[in-house]
């Protein structure tokens, strides 16, 4: 994710967005950063930081730029919804260049109580690849492919990509219907039980 | 302005960090399971030596707790009387980090009962510092042994996964090597410094 900070002005104008959560940030310790959605128009992610809390805290949000249409906020709470409403109330951009984003988005910001998912778009950004085994790194070289996307007509997408699953490495069809939301079927194991590591908070 | 998924204005909920403990403050963000969510976490912490220390806190102080929906578990404690507790919409299988989080929010709150208080602006730059230190080298040792006490007593690995995850896996090697306090030290700050310069790309 490719975060833009914002300035002081701007982190007060988002803290007074940000509904219930603004009694959580002041704009004296907190920080507004912002990310381009490529699938979105209108909606860009925001993150308020508090760095005075300890352990600091920060709440992510959905915010239409647009300010002709309202400009809703939607906390990302951790279900689907917030996505939802958002896709609801913008233009979907579901392509090949948007629907990896876009899958490794949701399933951050609507996580899988059983583990992280997300596509594997290269073996080089496979943040844990160096505390593998070698054999086991010799066995992902052999059997890696890039993920292969194919558009449907009715508008939905399907991406044939090797995935973290819920602590394992595998192959899988993912399916993403036009109104955003995705499946994933046909799961073929690669490596079972992958390592714990230092998650660089993104 | 719509905050369609917030059921609250922003006009009646503006205002400073400390107005958090308000009542009603944060009703819009409430868990629907809040205290289903404080009951496991609860049952998971009593399971391990440390938690049970840290829950007759809570049952002495009764300190309110809170659960929010938010992505990931974590807590904060903005007016170091009370305790609030983020969790996700899913949380089955999730226990032993509910518990941790409760036990670490329990364990801020006994810090402050210490007078080892949140570090405040009128404070000089130096003391600041040292209590900000003093404050998260102290919770990250606690992370270390309900960890550690989860791991070994009931070969449940997650939280120690969460500890690696949030880059302080070199210092649980250190607290299960039972390093010094001072080495303890030196490596937690080591490893803040590192994950700062990851995560800002600032290495000056």
């Amino acid at each position: 994710m490719d975060w833009q900070r914002l300035d002081r002005k701007a982190t007060e104008d988002l803290i007074q967005k940000a509904g219930s959560a603004s009694v959580l940030f002041s704009p004296q310790t907190s920080e507004a950063r912002r990310a381009t959605l490529s699938f979105l128009d209108n909606y860009a992610l925001y993150r308020l930081t508090n760095y005075a809390a300890l352990p600091m805290i920060s709440l992510d949000y959905l915010v239409n730029e647009n300010t002709t249409s309202g400009g809703s906020v939607f906390y990302l709470d951790g279900s689907t919804a917030p996505i939802f409403h958002a896709i609801r109330n913008d233009t979907f951009n579901l392509s090949d260049e948007t629907v990896i984003s876009y899958v490794n988005f949701f399933y951050k910001n609507a996580p899988d109580p059983d583990g992280d998912i997300y596509i594997i778009q290269d073996l080089e950004s496979l943040v844990f690849f160096d505390l593998l085994e070698s054999d086991q790194q010799a066995l992902l070289q052999s059997n890696f492919t890039a993920p292969q996307i194919q558009p449907h007509g009715d508008g939905s997408v399907e991406i044939k990509a090797c995935l973290v699953y819920q602590g394992s490495l595998v192959k899988a069809d993912v399916f993403v219907s036009k109104d955003g939301s995705v499946k994933i079927n046909n799961i073929q194991m690669m490596l079972r039980s992958t390592p714990a590591y230092h998650k660089m908070d993104n | 302005m719509n905050t369609d998924n917030n059921a609250k204005t922003e006009s009646e909920l503006q205002g400073p960090f400390s107005q958090m403990g308000q009542p009603g403050a944060l009703d819009a963000l409430r868990h629907e399971h809040h205290d289903v969510i404080v009951q496991k976490a609860r049952e998971s912490l009593n399971k391990v030596p440390t938690g049970q220390a840290l829950l007759k806190l809570l049952e002495r102080y009764k300190f309110p707790i809170n659960v929010l929906k938010g992505k990931e578990i974590t807590y904060i404690s903005p007016d170091e009387k009370s305790l609030t507790i983020f969790a996700p919409p899913e949380y089955k299988n999730l226990e032993s980090i509910l518990a941790m989080a409760l036990g670490l929010g329990l364990r801020e709150l006994e810090q402050a009962l210490m007078g080892i208080t949140r570090p405040s602006e009128e404070m000089d730059d130096i003391t600041y510092c040292q209590r900000v230190l003093t404050k998260s080298v102290d919770i990250t040792k606690y992370m270390c042994i309900i960890a550690n006490e989860f791991h070994e007593k009931l070969n449940d690995k997650k939280p120690l996964d969460k500890v690696i995850e949030l880059g302080h896996g070199d210092v649980y090697t250190a607290y299960v090597n039972k390093v010094s306090y001072e080495e303890f030290v030196d490596i937690f700050v080591e490893n803040d410094i590192e994950a700062y310069e990851k995560s800002t790309g600032n290495s000056e």
